[in-house]
Order: structure tokens, then sequence, then C-alpha cells
């Protein structure tokens, strides 16, 4: 590809690696993409009062799992940080709580299979020794 | 007003035994997707046919730009959605997608991508890869390491480097390009490409009408005796 397409991609591309490796915000970066497609559209860019509401919706919705791998020092003054924590440790919690009753359906079931191997065997025992 | 002509079609291939490659066409949005799953029956055909879900839920919004966060805020709730599942059903093992998709409107388009499948735009001829494939051999390529003749038979070929569902973090990549009437657009997963040159990629995709053109491109792959599943999907841009 030539011409402005080639350098608008070309800082797509740079804008995506910066924002994936942690030296661009989310913020920053969807505002700065806005921009470049938007030189492309001949759109005007959508404000970022309205960006900023989008992306913090956005962000509790599609990273819940974010910050356990990226903060594992949380600072105290960063509160969306926190608010994401939060978020973290809940979905962890309810991910736990299917774990429960499939275990105790094994128990119940490798009991179950016990017994009936075990009344099996008494019966063939009384059938060949009675 | 442009009009668009599209005609998606897949088919597991003479190899596999389960289709996990999921299209989805909505011409009326200016959105199509083709996905190709991975982790086996169960998984990859689910992966993929989240994503086409997904993207065919979205509503579209007027701003172009607002378009484009919106494919990329759904494909990232898919994949923190597979990641999850992965987790729960399946003990952790690999279930995940690639996924391209083209995102129109008059005069541009965008390619969306994660992964190795493609989108390709033929212009008078003259076929041109719009997405770059995220896989090793492609960084090899990028690095003058290989050319792009090795790559096609480098045995890490088939190794991605992005994927819906293969990490916490995901980035999408978005390439902008232009559209004219009689362009055609093709989408693909790499059970297309891997079977097929460029040369008859193009000659299929200049075939007649969309269908004729998508049907050459399948039969094409399926005529080597196709190793994956085949995925296509061919857009015309039309007269406004």
């Amino acid at each position: 590809m030539t011409g402005p397409f080639a350098e608008i991609n070309q800082e797509l591309v740079s804008i995506t690696e910066a924002h994936a490796s942690g030296q661009m915000d989310r913020h920053d970066f969807r505002r700065r993409r806005r921009e470049l497609i938007c030189q492309v559209t001949g759109e005007t860019p959508p404000s970022i009062s309205e960006e900023e509401q989008a992306a913090r919706v956005s962000e509790d919705d599609t990273h819940p799992k974010m910050a356990a791998v990226s903060v594992p020092d949380p600072q105290p003054a960063d509160e969306p940080d926190a608010a994401v924590e939060a978020t973290v440790a809940e979905s962890d919690e309810s991910d736990e709580k299917p774990a429960g009753p499939a275990k105790v359906s094994y128990w119940k079931l490798t009991a179950l299979v016990l017994l009936v191997a075990v009344a099996g065997l008494a019966g063939l025992l009384w059938f060949i020794l009675r | 007003m442009t009009i668009w002509e599209s005609c998606a079609l897949t088919d597991v291939g003479a190899r596999r035994k389960h289709n996990e490659d999921a299209i989805m066409a909505r011409p009326e949005n200016g959105l199509w997707a083709v996905a190709d799953g991975m982790g086996g029956h169960e998984a990859g055909d689910k992966a993929s046919n989240m994503i086409t879900s997904a993207l065919e839920a979205l509503p579209r919004p007027d701003n172009f730009s607002v378009f484009v966060d919106r494919i990329e805020d759904a494909l990232q709730n898919v994949n923190a959605t597979i990641r999850d599942h992965a987790a729960r059903e399946f003990d952790g093992r690999m279930m995940g997608s690639t996924v391209v998709a083209l995102a129109a409107s008059e005069g541009y388009g965008a390619c969306v991508w994660a992964g190795d499948s493609r989108l390709y735009r033929l212009r008078d001829g003259q076929l041109e890869q719009i997405s770059r494939d995220h896989s090793q051999v492609q960084k090899l390529v990028d690095a003058g390491v290989l050319s792009a003749e090795e790559a096609e038979s480098h045995p890490n070929a088939n190794v991605i480097t992005r994927a819906i569902g293969g990490a916490a973090h995901l980035a999408m990549d978005v390439a902008m390009f232009d559209l004219r009437p009689g362009d055609r657009v093709m989408l693909c997963s790499d059970g297309l490409y891997n079977e097929l040159s460029v040369q008859e990629i193009a000659a299929a995709m200049a075939q007649g009408s969309t269908e004729e053109a998508a049907r050459a491109l399948l039969d094409g792959a399926l005529a080597r005796e196709a190793r994956d599943n085949v995925s296509v999907i061919v857009v015309q841009v039309g007269e406004s």
C-alpha cells in the first residue's frame, strides 16, 4: 500500500504496539486511533468526553483479569486499578463456585459405583457358595 | 450509497472431520468476518462461532472510527469469555480462534484482525494482501531472515503469535484502505491460501459474480485435497 494509507497504517501499527506493550494507555490509544481513522473517512473524531465514558465501561467489561496479571503491587492512589482488582476478586470467587458441586458429584458417583460392585460381588459369592 | 454484493462459503475440507471455521456476512451493516478456530472439536468451532455471533449482533454506529472500536470491544469480550470457558471446561487447554473482519463504507474499508486469516483486495487484476499475518514466519520475513517464498514452506508456517483467546490482553491490528467501485475484497482462512498460489487466487477472484468467484476459490482449494477447513468471503464494491 502506498501514499497516505501507508503512513496512517504504519502509525496504526505503531500505536497498537505501544498500547500492547503498556507504553500507551487505552484512552490515549483509542483517541489517537480515532483521529487516524477519521483522517481517512473525513469524519470528525468523537469528543474525548464521550470516549472517556465508553472506554471506562468497556474496560470493565473486557479486561476483568488484567489487573491480576499486570499490577502485582497496586498503588493506593490509583483508584481505577483498585476497582478492576475488585472485579477480578469477584470473578475469581465466582469461578470457584461451580467447581464445588462438580467435585461432590464425582465422589458420590464413585461411592455409588463401589456400592454396586460390592453388592454384585456379594450376590455372586452367595450364588456360588449356597 | 454503495451497494455491497457478497458471497460467503465454508467447507470442512478433504481431511478434517469437523469444520472449526465460522463465517459472518452482514452487507447491510458493511461487516464481514472469517474466524478459524483452534483447539479441536467443541473448542475451536465454539470459539470461532462465538466471534461470528458477537459480530453479527453488533449495531453500526454513525461514526466509522467508533464502529472499529465496537468491533474491537466485541472481540475483546469474546477473548475474555473464551479464556474463561477454556479454564472451566477444558482445564486451561488451548481454545481460540483467528479472526479477520472487514468493515466497509463508501470509499474506504478497515481490516481488523488477529492471527493468520487474511484479507486481500483485487483491483484492476492486481491482488494486494491488506492484513499481515501474526505468525512466527511473518516476523522472520519482516526481519529479513526469510523471503516470502521460503516462509510458505517453513516448518513453523502455521505457528501464530496472536489469536482471540490466546492471551488476557488482546491487541487487534487495524489497517485502513480505499475502496472503489469494481474492487473485490476477499477474506479467507489459511485453509484457502495454503492450497492456492497468489496467481490462482487473483484469477479465481476475478471470475463472474461474487458467488462464482467464491465457488472457484473454494473448489480450487478442495481440488488440492484441502488439508484444513476452507472459508472464503468475496465482497464486490458496487456503483453508488
